[in-house]
């Protein structure tokens, strides 16, 4: 790009920050990112539905009605039954409390793990930062499902155990990116500043660094749930992660698997309910990046 | 270059050693008796002990871990509990078919993620590169397993174009390759798109329009090379997420690969069997992560010359 | 006249929020055959505008919406894509500030110079290896045939603003546009290449188009000067007849902002406030609210470009060409 257009974008850049009110900026960021804000729109009526799931829902997820066995769509079944005879809708809302719960418990006790020990080897460096990295290299070479797989057999499945076994797993990349957003800041003059005044490290690391990582964090954990969602349900569609009868969706799929020739609508309602999860968070997570965090872009 | 890759080497092994040692760890140690977790509750404590002296459970657990890194330099494995054959043999066995499954799926996803991604940037912002976009973005967000259970219930059930499982013919190897590339395209289609468009602001494009190449020329001979660099890398560590996905599509699909391994070892509580399928796994991974490093170190002059 | 280059009327809009702002808003450029016109003015007045203008490069959303662009006969403005690209590094070439990036990091510059040539001269690789090793001798590249295969990381500024003006220069064209060529170097380097730029033009009986914001580089070798601002051109006349007859007051504070050695000042000179957003431009002259001699008239009328003499043009109200008096109001009097 040219000198001129680049200063004529700055002056229309400029021009945007002078002239509107904060309403009219909010109104242009949900303009200009439609999608991420549909996407927030659809997590927050799902996991409205997850919280409320024992309103919305007229059946009960865990009732067998073996008369029901396998019903086709209808109006009293909009997506069928399984073949137990429970109610597929019933059981995919209800699958949306396990789906969620697993996006965000795991993933937000790894971020904060991967933050703690980010932000330790970023600031004092040295021999610390050195043991940190080299054990986030670790963590970042397995396979994480295979990695998952072994916490889960050595512990058993169940759902407890699949947030301890994900919390362990993930945090390594977000302490290389924490661990590099710290160097950075590190380096900036206010923070030298407050070195050479002698503010305690504490205080420099939570009131100057920390609060410049948060946008960074808030889309690598928007980011981060897709995935965390995704390793839920392969787990327990491998049959190492939640163990029946839970409504889980990767469970729900495996168990409907053998009738997916006959009634596939069985295998893809949970299976499509995995897809508009993953992808409302991440257009949000990507409508985020761009809103909040140029950092993370040029990744 | 050469003493570059010898340091990535070196740097590797710890890298290894660490990953043994983990594993190896949480094998044992959490949260119970490792012979018991193999067994189940109910035997009696006389076969436990039997069993745990049999396979050297009942020394300490650094000696343990010295005589399995020492016999794993070897290349021995341990004996798979449930199989009674040696785990380097099993595995041997199991490899050709990850391999090919593996290779197979990385091929379909390079070709078809780099020119969906190169399609998409010529055509930026308009309905074609959106549609395309949309596509790599389902890519990424579709569980493996449901691209799997989708692509059968078409191809293999209503179309009946390919069979729903198997690993001998090529015809049988087309939708577990598509299945296990699906992710990856997905996501080196969405990288390669946003690296040209990066590139193309890049002052030396410009500099490449007013020698008056024309677009097809400029993105050919200076934006492509560029802007590959990453994916390079990228393709190479998705060898990583492949094995992953591995898992399930060999599941899925009736592949005698490694992943229906580790799966068989964790349903059957064969623990040396585990052990070997995810070290082996795992040094795979991080020999792949030293080819992709070497790699950019390689095709990256500007790298090249500072070693 | 025996012009290369005539720029006529050019008008170049971006749409933003669905009105056009102009970055060039109806400017008049003659580049006569062998000389050198220098084209001065603050960062963002449209002088990099004009370059792209006339390579066909201006990126969206920008455009050109009126005026005319001759080159030799051709309109270029109206020109075909292949037939532009055709034109472009063969006939008018250019070369640009940045010498850092604007050679390609993972290509070898031999390479990229000989990509120019073989594209259109379509002489063989060996052919064309040959006479690129040729002109990185000519623009004073040392051990040529070693650099060939050297990639731009391993080059100093200089020399890779030398491969650059190789790049420009290897198949001799009729127009060169040097957008800010020595801004990035070291004042020594900078001599140098100004030199070396204005020798191989002269044997090539090259024009060159400088962009620059330097009167100092103007003075030494520019023919003829533009300045410009705002996106108009406020003032054009042969090198020595702006430096001593400048008629426009914004010339001449470009000039009184040059320090100068050995006289007593007790601060260098700087023209008041910034340069007017193009989007939200006065409704008078645009240099009106920064002008120390503004008059009423300025602030409600544009002036218009008028001929001083037959090769010196202003826009400005403080002069008009009056026929019958032998002079106009002379700088001298305010300056």
């Amino acid at each position: 790009m040219n000198k001129d257009t680049k200063q004529t974008e700055q002056s229309f850049g400029s021009e945007i920050g002078t002239e509107e009110s904060l309403f009219e900026k909010c109104k242009n960021i949900i303009k200009h990112n439609k999608l991420a804000f549909f996407s927030l729109i659809v997590i927050i009526l799902i996991i409205l539905c997850a919280i409320f799931a024992n309103v919305v829902c007229r059946y009960n997820p865990y009732t067998q009605s073996l008369k029901d066995r396998l019903l086709a769509p209808s109006f009293a079944h909009p997506l069928g039954t399984d073949e137990l005879g429970r109610d597929t809708l019933t059981r995919v809302i209800f699958g949306a409390r396990v789906s969620l719960t697993i996006g965000l418990i795991p993933t937000l006790i790894s971020m904060i793990i991967g933050t703690i020990l980010g932000l330790i080897a970023g600031y004092f460096g040295g021999k610390i930062d050195f043991a940190i990295m080299r054990l986030a290299d670790i963590m970042l070479a397995f396979p994480s499902l295979l990695l998952a797989m072994v916490v889960m057999y050595t512990m058993g499945g169940g759902l407890i155990n699949i947030f301890i076994a994900l919390s362990l797993v993930n945090w390594a990349s977000t302490s290389r990116v924490v661990r590099s957003e710290t160097l950075s800041l590190s380096k900036k003059e206010y923070v030298e500043a407050a070195k050479s005044m002698g503010v305690g490290n504490a205080t420099i690391i939570f009131r100057h660094i920390l609060p410049n990582c948060i946008p960074t964090l808030v889309v690598l954990f928007t980011l981060s749930i897709p995935s965390a969602i995704l390793s839920e349900s392969s787990l327990s569609f491998l049959g190492v992660g939640a163990q029946p009868p839970t409504a889980s969706w990767g469970l729900m799929v495996v168990s409907a698997k053998k009738y997916l020739f006959t009634q596939p609508v069985l295998v893809l309602s949970p299976a499509i309910a995995i897809m508009i999860v993953v992808l409302a968070f991440n257009f949000l997570g990507d409508g985020l990046r761009d809103i909040l965090d140029p950092y993370l872009k040029e990744q | 270059m050469v003493k570059n890759i010898l340091k990535r080497i070196l740097i590797s092994i710890p890298v290894l050693i660490g990953v043994v040692l983990i594993i190896f760890i949480m094998l044992r140690v959490v949260p119970g008796d490792p012979v018991t977790t193999m067994l189940g509750e109910h035997v009696n404590q006389t076969v436990i002990d039997k069993i745990s002296k049999e396979m050297g459970l009942d020394k300490p657990l650094y000696i343990q871990f010295f005589t399995y890194i020492s016999h794993a330099i070897r290349g021995d494995f341990g004996t798979s509990y449930r199989m009674n054959r040696n785990v380097t043999g099993i595995i041997l066995d199991a490899f050709p078919n990850t391999v090919r499954l593996a290779v197979c799926a990385a091929v379909v996803s390079w070709i078809v993620g780099i020119a969906a991604g190169i399609f998409a940037a010529v055509n930026k912002n308009n309905i074609l590169d959106r549609l395309f976009m949309g596509g790599a973005l389902l890519g990424v967000s579709m569980p493996v397993f449901m691209i799997a259970l989708v692509l059968q219930y078409l191809f293999a059930y209503k179309l009946k174009i390919f069979p729903v499982s198997g690993y001998e013919t090529a015809a049988s190897m087309v939708l577990p390759s598509i299945v296990l590339g699906w992710n990856s395209a997905g996501s080196i289609a969405r990288m390669t798109r946003s690296n040209i468009l990066e590139v193309m602001q890049e002052d030396y494009i410009r500099t490449a329009r007013a020698k008056g190449l024309l677009e097809f020329a400029v993105m050919k001979s200076h934006a492509l090379k560029n802007a590959m660099l990453p994916v390079v890398t990228m393709m190479a560590l998705q060898i990583s997420s492949m094995l992953s996905g591995a898992v399930i599509t060999e599941n899925i699909f009736g592949i005698p690969g490694i992943g229906r391994l580790a799966v068989n070892a964790i349903e059957t509580r064969d623990m040396p069997l585990l052990q070997g399928t995810v070290i082996f796994t795992t040094i795979l991974v991080i020999f792949g992560n030293l080819i992709a490093d070497s790699l950019y170190s390689i095709l990256d002059p500007r790298i090249r010359k500072e070693i | 006249m025996d012009n290369i280059l005539t720029i006529r009327d050019l008008k170049v809009a971006f749409q933003v929020r669905g009105r056009d702002a102009y970055a060039l808003d109806g400017i008049n450029i003659d580049i006569p055959k062998g000389k050198i016109v220098g084209i001065v003015g603050e960062s963002g007045c449209g002088k990099s505008m004009t370059a792209m203008s006339i390579m066909g490069l201006i990126k969206s959303p920008g455009r050109i919406v009126g005026g005319s662009i001759d080159f030799c006969g051709n309109e270029l403005t109206k020109m075909g894509i292949r037939e532009y690209a055709n034109i472009r590094g063969k006939d008018i070439s250019m070369i640009f500030q940045e010498p850092m990036t604007s050679l390609n990091p993972v290509v070898k510059v031999g390479k990229q110079v000989m990509e120019a040539i073989i594209l259109h001269e379509h002489i063989s690789k060996a052919e064309a290896k040959q006479r690129v090793i040729e002109i990185f001798n000519e623009v004073g590249i040392p051990e040529a045939e070693k650099r060939f295969n050297s990639y731009p990381h391993e080059l100093s500024g200089g020399l890779r603003q030398r491969v650059m003006i190789g790049m420009a220069m290897i198949c001799k064209p009729k127009l060169l546009i040097a957008d800010e060529p020595t801004t990035a170097l070291d004042v020594t380097i900078e001599a140098q290449i100004l030199r070396l730029m204005k020798r191989l033009c002269e044997e090539s009986g090259t024009s060159i188009m400088m962009i620059t914001h330097n009167m100092g580089v103007v003075a030494e070798i520019c023919d003829y000067v533009y300045v410009m601002y705002a996106g108009r051109v406020v003032e054009s006349a042969p090198t020595k007849i702006l430096f001593n007859e400048t008629a426009h007051p914004y010339t001449s504070g470009l000039l009184k902002s040059i320090p100068t050695i050995g006289k007593k000042q007790k601060r260098l000179y700087t023209i008041k406030g910034n340069v007017p957003n193009i989007l939200n431009l006065p409704k008078g002259c645009r240099f009106a609210d920064r002008c120390d001699l503004t008059q009423n008239i300025c602030l409600s009328d544009r002036p218009k470009d008028d001929y001083i003499t037959d090769s010196h043009m202003v826009s400005c109200f403080l002069h008009k060409r009056i026929e019958d008096e032998r002079s106009c109001i002379k700088i001298k009097k305010y300056s």
